[in-house]
C-alpha cells in the first residue's frame, strides 16, 4: 500500500458527539441523535440512524479536510448494514399479509448511508460499501488507499454500525459507532500517514473498549487515537485474542507537530 | 481507438436458476432455455422466480458452522475452479491473492428463518450465530476456507451494482500492486425480504421480467453465484476498464435522463481505450421495470450517440431473473461465454419491443463477431457501475 495521508476525522456515539468530546471524555447527554446537517428535508426525515452518525462523521472529517462533499468520493463500511431497519421488516413480515414499508425496504440496503450522502451533497462520484466481519476495518483502508491511488484525489472512507438488536443481540455491542478518515495522496496539512497494510505476526492484541463494546467497526478506534495523540507506530486493526495469531495492521507515521 | 492491455480473467464459474455448472448454464442461455419456478413456500402472492435446484450440495463438516444456501452457490461455484485458483496460490503465493465478492443480501434467509423461529418458540435455533450464518462475515470466511486465500478480502455491498463495483476494485488492487490476483465475485440468495420489498415498491411482476418489452411488468427476482480469477497475467479474455458514478438523484428511482449511466459507461469505455462504437455487445443491467429500462435506453443511446455502427444490446434477466447483488458477476460470466462462443443471447421476453425506445434491442439469439463487449449494473442509492470486457487475443 502507498504511503496515504490523513486530512480530517470525525466521530460519533451516543453521549459524544465528536473526536473532542471522545478523547477529553466531556459526554453530552443530549448528543442522542447525530446533527447531520447536509440531511435536509425528506432527506432528514427518512434517515435511519446509521444513515444520520455515518453522515455526520463524514461532514466532521470533510470540515476538518476542507474538502468538499459534492467532489470527494467515498468508501463506507459497516458490519451490520442497516440492522436495526432490516429487523423492523423482519417483524413487519410476520404481521398480517406481511406487507413491508417501501421507505423501509429502501433504507435496509448497505448502502443507505452513501445513498443519502451523494443525494444531499448532489456528489455522483465513485461510491464503494463495504460489510463483512474481524477484517473489516483492514479491508475498507485498503479498498479507500487504492482509490486515493487511482484517482489521485481526497477519498472519505466512513465506518459505522449499530449494536445487533433482539433476537441478534450480543453483550460485546454496546452502542452505536461512527468514525471517519480523510485520506488524501496529499501531505498538506496531514494529520499524519498511513502505510504497509499488511498481516503481521505477535502483534498486541487489540484491547476491547470498555464503552464501546467490540463492534468490528470498534477496530478503527486504536488508528484514530493514534492520529489524535501524534503517536507514531504499528497500529491492529482487528480484535486479537492472542499474541500468535497474525493479523492485519498498519503502519501510521505522525506529522511532526 | 485501440484497447488498453487489461487484466486476464484465467477462470470463471456460475451457478444460477440455469443450472448447477457453467457449461449447463451457458448451454441454456444458448438454447434461449430460461427457468423459472414456483416462488418459495408462504409467499402468498403471485409472481416467479429464478431459483437455483434445491439439491444443491452443503458445505463439508468442517464448514458446518458456515453452511447457508448462499455459501453452498459459492461453494458450487469455486468447485469448478479449484485446479486453477490453486494454480493462482502456487505462482503468486497466498497473501499476493486477494477475494473481491459483492452481495446485497448474503445469507439473508437463515436470518429470516432464525427469527421465525425465535418468534415461535421464544429463542434462536441451538448455536445460531447470525455473524457466520447470516453476514457478510460468514461469506468471506467460506470462500477463505474454501480457497486458502490469504491475501485482503472485502465484500462489497452496493445493493444491484455489488458485484459489479466488485471488479472495479480487483483492478484498482492490481493496478495499485496491491495484489497480483483477485478472486473476483457475487452471491445472493432469495428471500422473503427481497421479494416483499421489491413487491412493496410496486416492482415485482406477477410473472417472468420481460426487459424492454412494450409489455413489461417488473423483475422477477433470482438468486446465484458467479466467480472470475483476475490475474496480473495470463491466459483468457479481458477485463478492461470500469466506471463507477452515483445518480444522486432518489434511492430507488433512476435519474429519467440517465446521466448517472452515461457516465458511467463514458468511463468504463475511457478506461479500456475504446470508443463507443468499438463495443459490439452490451449486456443491459434491463430490469423490466418501466423507469430503469426507459432510462437505461435513454442513457446507450447518448453514449452511442449518432455513431454509425451500433452494438446488440440485450438483457439475459428475462433468463435467471434479478440476481441482485449477484448479478454483476453473472452477468460477466454471461459476458465472457459470448466473448468466448462468439454469441450473444436474446433480450428475452422483449418481444414485442417497447417502440418508445430508443435503441434496437436483440430479441434472438446471435451468432456473430465480437471483440469487446459493455455490461451495465444499476443499483438503490443511485449506484452505477459499468464493465469492459474484450475477447482472449
Amino acid at each position: 500500500m502507498k504511503r496515504v495521508y490523513i486530512r480530517g476525522i470525525g466521530f460519533w456515539t451516543t453521549g459524544y458527539p465528536s473526536v473532542t468530546a471522545w478523547t477529553e471524555n466531556l459526554p453530552e447527554s443530549e448528543a442522542k441523535k447525530p446533527e447531520a446537517s447536509l440531511l435536509q428535508g425528506p432527506l432528514s426525515r427518512r434517515a435511519t440512524p446509521l444513515t444520520r452518525m455515518s453522515v455526520e462523521v463524514m461532514q466532521q472529517a470533510l470540515k476538518m479536510g476542507k474538502a468538499d462533499a459534492a467532489q470527494t468520493p467515498s468508501v463506507w463500511a459497516t458490519a451490520h448494514g442497516e440492522h436495526s431497519t432490516a429487523i423492523g421488516l423482519l417483524g413487519m413480515m410476520l404481521k398480517g399479509e406481511g406487507k413491508l414499508s417501501p421507505t423501509k425496504f429502501h433504507n435496509s440496503v448497505h448502502n443507505t448511508p452513501s445513498g443519502y450522502a451523494s443525494i444531499a451533497a448532489k456528489n455522483r462520484l465513485p461510491s464503494t460499501t463495504l460489510t463483512g466481519g474481524a477484517e473489516l476495518v483492514a479491508s475498507s483502508l485498503f479498498e479507500a488507499g487504492a482509490m486515493v491511488s487511482s484517482l489521485n484525489r481526497d477519498v472519505v472512507l466512513v465506518l459505522a454500525d449499530e449494536p445487533l438488536m433482539s433476537p441478534f443481540d450480543s453483550p460485546d455491542s454496546a452502542r452505536p459507532l461512527a468514525i471517519s478518515f480523510l485520506l488524501s495522496p496529499n501531505p498538506q496539512q496531514a494529520l499524519g500517514a498511513i502505510s504497509h497494510l499488511q498481516k503481521r505476526a505477535g502483534q498486541t492484541p487489540h484491547p476491547q473498549n470498555e464503552t464501546l463494546g467490540r463492534l468490528h467497526v470498534s477496530a478503527a478506534l486504536l488508528l484514530l487515537e493514534a492520529i489524535i495523540h501524534s503517536q507514531t507506530g504499528i497500529i491492529p486493526l482487528q480484535w486479537q485474542e492472542t499474541l500468535d495469531l497474525e493479523g492485519w495492521s498498519v503502519e501510521f507515521e505522525a506529522t511532526p507537530a | 481507438m485501440t484497447a488498453h492491455n487489461g487484466f486476464p480473467l484465467t477462470a470463471w464459474a456460475t451457478v444460477n436458476a440455469l443450472g448447477q455448472s457453467t457449461s449447463d448454464v451457458i448451454d441454456a442461455l444458448r438454447k434461449t432455455q430460461p427457468a423459472f419456478s414456483e416462488p418459495p413456500r408462504g409467499t402468498g402472492f403471485q409472481t416467479v422466480c429464478g431459483m437455483v435446484d434445491a439439491n444443491v450440495a452443503p458445505l463439508p463438516a468442517s464448514l458446518a458452522d458456515l453452511d447457508s444456501r448462499n455459501n453452498r452457490f459459492i461453494a458450487q461455484s469455486l468447485s469448478e475452479m479449484k485446479p486453477e485458483i490453486d494454480a493462482a496460490l502456487e505462482r503468486w503465493s497466498a497473501a499476493r491473492v486477494g477475494i473481491c465478492v459483492g452481495s446485497s443480501t448474503a445469507a439473508m434467509d437463515e436470518i429470516e428463518s432464525a427469527f421465525r423461529t425465535n418468534a415461535s418458540t421464544g429463542k434462536l435455533p441451538d448455536g445460531f450465530d447470525v455473524l457466520a450464518k447470516g453476514s457478510a462475515d460468514g461469506l468471506v470466511r467460506a470462500v477463505q476456507s474454501l480457497t486458502g486465500i490469504q491475501g485482503p478480502s472485502a465484500v462489497l455491498s452496493n445493493a444491484c451494482a455489488s458485484s459489479g463495483k466488485a471488479f472495479a476494485s480487483a483492478k484498482r488492487w492490481l493496478e495499485a500492486d496491491l495484489v497480483d490476483a483477485v478472486l473476483v465475485g457475487g452471491a445472493d440468495s432469495l428471500c422473503q425480504l427481497t421479494l416483499r420489498g421489491f413487491r412493496a415498491l410496486g416492482l415485482l411482476a406477477p410473472g417472468p421480467s420481460r426487459p424492454f418489452g412494450l409489455n413489461r411488468e417488473g423483475i422477477h427476482i433470482g438468486e446465484g453465484a458467479a466467480f472470475c480469477l483476475m490475474e496480473r497475467e495470463g491466459e483468457g479474455p479481458l477485463f478492461l476498464g470500469a466506471g463507477e458514478t452515483a445518480d444522486a438523484h432518489h434511492m430507488t428511482t433512476p435519474d429519467p435522463e440517465g446521466k448517472g449511466a452515461r457516465a458511467a459507461m463514458h468511463q468504463a469505455l475511457e478506461q479500456a481505450g475504446l470508443a463507443p462504437e468499438d463495443i459490439d455487445y452490451i449486456n443491459a443491467h434491463g430490469t423490466g421495470t418501466r423507469f430503469n429500462d426507459e432510462m437505461e435506453a435513454t442513457a446507450i443511446r447518448g453514449v452511442l450517440g449518432d455513431a454509425q455502427k451500433n452494438p446488440i444490446v440485450a438483457s439475459t434477466k428475462g433468463f435467471v431473473g434479478h440476481t441482485l447483488g449477484a448479478a454483476g458477476a453473472i452477468e460477466a460470466v454471461f459476458v465472457l461465454a459470448s466473448l468466448v462462443h462468439q454469441f450473444t443471447p436474446a433480450s428475452l421476453g422483449a418481444h414485442p419491443v417497447d417502440p418508445g425506445l430508443p435503441i434496437q434491442i436483440a430479441t434472438e439469439t446471435t451468432q456473430t463477431s465480437l471483440n469487446f463487449a459493455l455490461s451495465n449494473s444499476f443499483a438503490f442509492g443511485g449506484s452505477n457501475v459499468s464493465l469492459v470486457f474484450g475477447a482472449p487475443q
